[in-house]
Order: structure tokens, then sequence, then C-alpha cells
């Protein structure tokens, strides 16, 4: 099940059978937040920019970042993403709002990829830091040498680790956020997860000797 | 932790991203205006006004009926009566 940050799972029941959604929450709620159980006929209100923003920002700069390579493009393109957000809001009915935004912010991503053909320069470019600073200075060489090993994956491979590792999303999703097949999903994050292995293997290994 | 990873793969995912820095926050959203919507009792009333219109348009003749004899006014009636009048008083005299 898809984990939700800032979104909280609800259960609808009815007819018989239950069906979950995620539902916004914002900090200010989320104090009063209990185990809820909701009738379908209750649909939430639709989230403001500024909780889309907290909520989804860093991972869809994230994902804008494993397409351009470096870090002030992928800031243009959460800008433009969010100013179409502004004019076009969410619409009802959306269950999955963080596959949604993935799944938009995907288009706009291969949008930006053709207008300006810069996908060699793209894979080329030193990455920007992708992890938080981290307190053990074991973490915080995997986590550079992860950055740099995530830089040298195929665009294809980089994203879909993304979106399986950091943004919790399943095949399925992944597959539709990204218009492939399921089967191709699974083996661009195998592929992925290899060369991954193998590029801080010697690192890995004697961090966590077994 | 994901139940179906491996070691390896929860160790990665337990690396946590890098949040967005705050000033891009207070950089970005001031300049985003939300697309407004009308109220719905602003559209169903313009709905309704609009419909109106079009109603009575469309039912209305173009011009107004004329009667049968649109000669005989009541002007003309008026003066035909008088000039007999004078007709008369003048024929007795």
């Amino acid at each position: 099940m898809l984990p939700c940050d800032g979104i909280t799972r609800v259960i609808l029941s009815g007819g018989g059978a239950e069906t979950s959604r995620c539902v916004f929450h914002t900090d200010k709620n989320l104090a009063a937040m209990r185990p809820v159980r909701e009738t379908a006929h209750r649909m939430p209100a639709a989230p403001t920019l500024p909780e889309l923003y907290d909520a989804h920002a860093a991972g869809l700069f994230h994902y804008f970042t494993s397409f351009t390579g470096g870090e002030a493009d992928a800031k243009d393109l959460l800008q433009e993403l969010f100013i179409k957000l502004a004019r076009q809001p969410v619409p009802a009915g959306v269950l999955n709002l963080r596959a949604w935004l993935l799944r938009l912010a995907h288009h706009h991503a291969i949008d930006w990829l053709r207008r300006h053909q810069v996908r060699r320069r793209a894979e080329e470019e030193t990455p920007p830091e992708m992890f938080a600073a981290q307190d053990d200075p074991d973490q915080a060489e995997l986590a550079r040498r992860l950055t740099r090993a995530l830089a040298i994956l195929p665009l294809e491979q980089r994203s879909v680790a993304q979106l399986k590792l950091w943004d919790g999303l399943t095949f399925e999703e992944i597959a539709e956020v990204q218009g492939i097949p399921l089967n191709t999903a699974a083996s661009r994050y195998r592929y992925a997860l290899e060369k991954l292995r193998s590029e801080l293997r010697p690192l890995y290994d004697e961090l966590k000797p077994s | 932790m994901n139940t179906n990873f491996d070691a390896f793969e929860n160790d990665l995912q337990a690396l946590r991203r890098r949040e967005l820095p705050a000033a891009w926050r207070d950089e970005l959203l001031p300049a985003l205006k939300p697309a407004t919507r009308t109220p719905r009792w602003l559209v169903m009333g313009w709905s309704m006004a609009w419909a109106a219109i079009l109603l009575m348009y469309f039912t209305t003749p173009a011009e107004p009926d004329t009667p049968p004899h649109s000669a005989h006014t009541l002007p003309t009636l008026l003066w035909q009566e008088r000039a007999a009048m004078i007709d008369a008083f003048l024929a007795s005299n």
C-alpha cells in the first residue's frame, strides 16, 4: 500500500465492499486526526497550493532532477508545474494524489526534454545533492556515492528507481505514471538496482560486513 | 521499511532525501494566483437570466400584429366623423 506523506488513507465502505483512498491533511488538523471511517459521500476538500507544496514539492523536485540532472532546471520545472496547478486545480475524484502529481510531472518533464534536446547533457551533468545531510559519516559517504551512482544510470532506470525507493510507488503505479508496461517498469528497476549494487558494493561491504 | 525489499534496498530507502530550501517556498507560492471559481449560485442565476432572454426573444414576433383595418386608426376616424359633421352642417345651411 502506498505510504502517504501528508495524506491519510481513508477507508470507504458501502455496498459490502471497501475501498481506500488518500485524503490530504494539514498540520493543523493532524493533531485531531483519529482513525477515520468515512462514508463515500463525504468528499475531502481539494488541497490548496501551499498544502500541495508542503506535501509533494520535494518529491516532485527530485523526480524532475532525475530528468534534468541540474538543480536550476528542476526548480524551473517545479515552478512551472505549480503554475499549471494554480490554473487547473486537482480534479475531484483523484484517489492517489501523489501518483496523479507524479504523472503530471512526468509529462511535463518529457515535454521539457523534447523542447530542450538536452538528454545527453543531463546525463553528464554533475548531479545536485539528493540526500539530506547525514550525522553518521558512513551514511553521509553512502549518500554521496549513491547520488553519483544514480547520476550515471540511464534516465529511464534512474527515474523508476526514484519512484520505487523514495516515492514508495508500486510497479503498477510507476507503470501508470510513466505510461509504460508493468514488466518494463519492473525490469528497469531491476537493472537500476543491479547497477547501484555494483557501484556501491565496495563501500557497502565495508559498512555492512556480513 | 518495506518487507518486499532486501537489506540493500532498505538501506537505500532509509536515506532521507534533501528538503527544499524554505526560500523557494516563499518565492514560488506568492507568485501563484489560484484559479477563481465562479460561485454556483451566480452561474445558476446567469443561466436562468439568459434562458429567459432567449425564450422571450424566440416567442415574441418580430413586428407587432397589425389590426385588420390599419388605415382606420382612431385619429382618422375622428377626422372623417368631424368632416361628415361639417358636411352635414354645411348642407343644412
